[in-house]
């Protein structure tokens, strides 16, 4: 069976690469498996099924919608003018609003493109307004957009933990620091290029107006506080943190704030269902196609041969760092994620790399492929936003890929980094 | 006649999705609710997971007519009009295959759970495969329509805003 699965996989490559969608690809190919296996045909379509009825993975319809609420109920407006009475009088102050918008901001979404799509859409104006050129204004939203799916809760966090059976709350614990670190060495990036374009600054905003932004943003800023206070004493796990979570979004919007119409209540769940629609079916394709894939006992053959070639954990972490940056180039984060956590994950494992840790690399590598050219679904959205051609849009990121790289090298030489955290509150 | 069962059955699909999402955003705030109250639902973990296949299903399928579901371009996109056009045909006969396939094994599989009951409530374990040939019958049509299409020389690009689907 291992040879006739490399065979479907050689096809299964071919048609990825030629465009067939990725679903069809996944599942064309275990119908094949089992078809040519002489196994029940039935087998596919019960593992689609059973894939989705998940109790963690209902955590990623809701932390959508609550996302898409938020974005909706002009809570993210309030946030990012809290951000800027907070930094925005520093050199480059909208450059620094739009960073600590979008920290916090993830604190509520777990999606990059949510974040740029969302919160992004007034940065990029506000910025524009003061005479930010575009390019800039866009590049640095791409790029604290991949905060969001780093500092909890997150989306891809979610999608790692179902397929490569690792906790999702200890992931999100584990994303706190490096999502705090991208937050600082993106800053630090604005320092130096604040001082060296010579970037507009607001007046000091005095304590008045913070206090007006903060009590302005204050309920919406109580968000992350409820999502990890619940999580972290017990009283809910993630996935139901992500449905009360939701309710507070939408009793904020309704009641609170009053921005929020209820009648706009089922587009946003149509959109949310598509978004889900997109996410799952790769997820249900994909678990069809790992199954297939463990009974033809190809990543217990692949394993061994990786680990014998390259025994040294750093090493490896190398490796599957400069690969996950490749294929996040020119591959839909999601769609790397499903494909290669069965072959990789395995041997991160058997190296005794903490599952925390690899899942953290993994993921950072992949939101980093977001706003990486040619293929970067994040800079597809920041350029439509801005409205820049998307080659502009490619060359301006360049420079803010830089501190995200830098940060990727310092959770990958150093473990604690992602460990430290859940280490002390889960008591690992 | 056809626009009008293509636009009922998106309307439909729009519904189904709308309820799933509701539903299980409700079963899963009754569950913390009710544990909080010392009065646990058993059911309530359960339902909301039939709800995820439902609306997983219902996304799937609005994705499918506003041509979101990823894939991988850049190579056909390389081509001249005319391999391109029989590039793309014989990529939705993919898909085609693929929902044939589908709806031939899926009613066996919801045959075959119909007396296996539920675990938590008196109903039958194949609810969850139930949107299965549903799914089938849309990849069918979906992919039909674009061969279709792309043998006239059309190639639609995608509805979806992208900021509405991907991480």
């Amino acid at each position: 069976m291992t040879l006739l699965m490399t065979e479907i996989l050689g096809v299964w490559v071919l048609a990825l690469l030629l465009g067939v969608p990725l679903f069809a690809t996944m599942g064309l190919a275990a119908f094949a498996f089992v078809a040519f296996g002489g196994l029940s045909m039935s087998i596919v379509p019960q593992k689609l099924a059973q894939s989705v009825n998940s109790f963690p993975l209902l955590a990623a319809p809701l932390f959508i919608l609550m996302g898409n609420i938020m974005n909706s109920a002009g809570i993210t407006e309030r946030i990012f003018t809290f951000a800027t009475a907070c930094v925005g009088w520093l050199r480059g102050g909208l450059c620094h609003a739009n960073i600590l918008g979008s920290v916090i901001f993830a604190g509520m979404s777990g999606s990059a493109v949510a974040d740029a799509g969302g919160i992004g859409t007034l940065e990029i104006k506000a910025m524009r307004d003061e005479g930010y050129d575009p390019e800039t204004a866009a590049a640095i939203t791409a790029a604290s957009a991949t905060i969001g799916p780093i500092i909890p809760p997150s989306l891809p966090m979610v999608i790692y933990g179902v397929s490569a059976d690792v906790s999702i709350g200890g992931l999100f614990l584990a994303g706190v620091v490096p999502g705090l670190l991208m937050a600082v060495a993106l800053m630090l990036m604005v320092v130096h290029l604040a001082r060296k374009r010579n970037m507009p600054r607001h007046p000091f905003p005095g304590v008045a107006e913070f206090l007006i932004a903060l009590k302005r943003a204050f309920w919406a800023l109580m968000t992350p506080v409820i999502l990890f206070g619940g999580m972290m004493s017990g009283v809910f796990t993630p996935t139901e943190a992500a449905g009360i979570a939701t309710v507070y979004a939408l009793i904020l919007g309704l009641f609170v704030y009053r921005d929020f119409d209820l009648r706009t209540l089922p587009r946003l769940m149509i959109e949310t269902a598509e978004t889900t629609g997109v996410v799952l079916s790769l997820v249900m394709t994909a678990a069809a196609l790992g199954w297939c894939l463990s009974l033809s006992r190809i990543p217990q053959t692949v394993g061994p041969m990786l680990t014998a070639s390259i025994g040294d954990p750093l090493l490896y972490l190398l490796v599957v760092n400069l690969l996950l940056l490749f294929v996040g180039c020119f591959m839909e984060a999601l769609a790397a994620m499903l494909i290669l956590i069965p072959i990789l994950v395995p041997v991160a494992v058997q190296l005794g790399i903490d599952p925390l840790h690899f899942g953290l690399v993994f993921v950072l590598n992949l939101m980093i492929g977001t706003i990486t050219p040619p293929v970067g679904i994040v800079l597809f959205v920041t350029a439509k936003v801005a409205n820049i051609p998307f080659d502009a849009m490619a060359r301006a990121i360049l420079p803010w890929i830089v501190p995200l790289l830098a940060v990727l090298v310092a959770i990958t030489l150093w473990p604690p980094l992602t460990t430290w955290l859940p280490g002390i509150v889960m008591g690992r | 006649m056809s626009k009008i069962l293509v636009a009922l059955a998106g309307r439909l699909t729009q519904a189904v999705a709308v309820v799933s999402m509701l539903a299980l955003l409700l079963c899963v705030v009754l569950g913390v609710v009710s544990r909080q109250l010392n009065a646990p639902l058993a059911w309530t973990d359960e339902v909301a997971q039939m709800f995820l296949v439902w609306a997983a299903v219902a996304g799937w399928m609005i994705a499918l007519r506003h041509r979101s579901h990823i894939r991988i371009t850049m190579l056909i996109d390389l081509l001249p009009a005319r391999a391109r056009r029989g590039a793309e045909i014989a990529i939705q006969l993919c898909v085609v295959a693929f929902g044939l396939l589908l709806l031939r094994y899926s009613p066996v599989v919801i045959e075959r759970s119909w007396d296996i009951e539920a675990i938590s409530l008196p109903v039958s374990s194949a609810i969850i495969y139930l949107p299965l040939p549903a799914l089938a019958v849309a990849l069918i049509l979906q992919g039909a329509a674009q061969a279709i299409e792309a043998a006239r020389g059309r190639f639609a690009q995608a509805a979806a805003a992208p900021e509405t689907t991907g991480l």
